[in-house]
């Protein structure tokens, strides 16, 4: 049901991204979805001209995600955030807060279907 | 090279009505990096929203940001109602406009009001929230409360506007407008003020593009951008073009939303003359089903909202992607070279809404 949607392995994220990029497209945003069987869903989203482009990626619990925060800078709080968020890594962020752009050390990936929270000894 | 000192800007600081940190790194008084940090408020909306229904996610959004909390409201519930093929009354459309134009003019005097004060013009600050109270009366008086209306809903809006109160909306905007005019001249014209606002700030339009800027921030770069013209809601039975500047400074980015205010004023006067009679919502039945993304303007720029539903009464995912959180990298980009004390304002002009952001 969305519009302009590609599935793509996470093999062609980098090289469909710098094609939109060539191409005049605007990195919107991206969305991460829990899909509650050990897989997550990436959802890169660009626009030109109003019109939006998505590009989904689907990964297993574990797996880590290639950043395009080289390709387009904007990216790289959105990979932070899902980073804090989802507990998914991202290879050669260009600035990686390593997990706390947002968030305290006690929670760990809180928007995950069954969140994991750290306890510390003692409590 | 000179002295590097690492001067943490925030969370707490005169400028900031709300909480966020920048790490700056300073070569003497000048700033060669920045390193954002939020997470101070984080309130964990999205996942709050996958345990109500959909029709209490609407008061669940509303408090994403309460400066434009019908537009957040707008955005979740034309996402819906795509999900479900709900087709709005045409009055209701209309008073949407209203309700979503109201926000943007509380909004940017709200933004006029805090940059006044971060210049140090505090009886301009004083008048230009003094006139703000104009508008929140509107909201008052058309909606019950001031800041979260909550007249949205799924298939429509919950309250109407009667020609009584029509035209105490069109005698308040008049006397709007004559305050704005009033205003207007000293943030335009007045010599302090054009020291701390022209040439400041510059993001070209290439840069602008290149790091996702929305809103009137991209709109002062010279970036023709505006969702509005998408003609949700009843934008596309009114007449207007987006208010675009060229320069890329502090000063344009002011301009903008200045010209902005005239501009709603316009819009909400267009649409109480087109308004047509009818129904103001239409009854929905069912839950949705499937994804969808649903955008619109809020005063800020492109708000975007990614919804999954799976056919039961809560959603699978609620993705909120607001202004703010897009426009920190031209933040990052903009403060790289310029002296520490323009920092509070070219912070400032971004119109951080750290609220929307920290959803």
């Amino acid at each position: 049901m969305l519009q302009n949607l590609k599935e793509i392995q996470k093999e062609d994220l980098r090289k469909e991204v710098f094609e939109l990029k060539s191409s005049g497209h605007r990195f919107v945003t991206a969305t991460c979805i829990d899909l509650g069987d050990g897989r997550f869903d990436i959802i890169y989203h660009f626009d030109k001209n109003y019109e939006l482009k998505n590009l989904r990626v689907t990964i297993e619990n574990g797996e880590k995600m290639p950043s395009i925060s080289d390709i387009y800078f904007a990216a790289v709080f959105v990979e932070n955030e899902i980073k804090d968020l989802f507990g998914i890594d991202f290879e050669n962020l260009l600035i990686d807060y390593e997990g706390k752009f947002m968030i305290t050390d006690e929670l760990y990936s809180p928007m995950r279907k069954k969140p994991v929270v750290k306890v510390k000894k003692g409590e | 090279m000179g002295k590097r000192t690492i001067v943490p800007f925030g969370p707490q600081h005169p400028v900031l009505p709300e909480p966020l940190q920048l790490r700056l790194v300073l070569e003497d008084e000048k700033v060669v990096e920045a390193i954002p940090a939020i997470g101070y408020v984080h309130r964990g909306l999205e996942k709050l929203a996958e345990e109500k229904d959909i029709n209490q996610n609407i008061y669940v959004v509303e408090r994403v940001c309460g400066i434009c909390s019908f537009q957040q409201a707008l955005a979740y519930c034309q996402g819906i109602e795509e999900l479900m093929g709900v087709e709005v009354p045409e009055r209701a459309k209309y008073l949407r406009v209203i309700w979503a134009e109201l926000h943007r003019l509380h909004s940017h005097h709200l933004w006029l009001g805090l940059l006044a004060d971060a210049f140090g013009f505090e009886s301009l600050f004083m008048q230009c929230w003094r006139n703000r109270e104009l508008v929140m009366d509107l909201m008052e008086a058309t909606a019950g409360s001031r800041v979260i209306i909550s007249t949205n809903i799924i298939g429509g809006v919950r309250r109407d506007i009667d020609e009584e109160k029509q035209k105490f909306i069109l005698d308040n905007l008049a006397k709007l407008e004559e305050e704005l005019k009033k205003i207007e001249g000293a943030f335009l014209n007045d010599y302090t003020v054009k020291k701390r606002l022209v040439g400041v700030g510059v993001l070209s339009k290439e840069e602008a593009y290149e790091l996702g800027c929305v809103g009137p921030m991209a709109r002062a770069s010279g970036i023709n951008m505006d969702l509005r013209t998408t003609g949700y809601a009843a934008y596309g039975e009114l007449d207007f073009e987006p208010v675009v500047e060229y320069d890329g400074d502090c000063y344009a980015r002011l301009k903008v939303r200045l010209k902005e205010c005239y501009q709603s004023i316009d819009l909400i006067r267009q649409a109480i003359s087109k308004m047509p009679e009818g129904e103001i919502s239409t009854p929905v039945k069912g839950f949705p089903n499937g994804e969808v993304i649903s955008r619109v303007e809020q005063p800020r720029g492109e708000d975007v909202y990614y919804i999954k539903a799976n056919g039961t009464k809560n959603l699978e995912r609620l993705r909120i992607r607001t202004p703010t959180f897009a426009n920190i990298p031209a933040l990052v980009k903009m403060l790289q070279g310029v002296d520490f004390a323009e920092v509070p304002m070219l912070v400032l002009t971004i119109d951080p809404c750290i609220s929307c952001t920290e959803r």
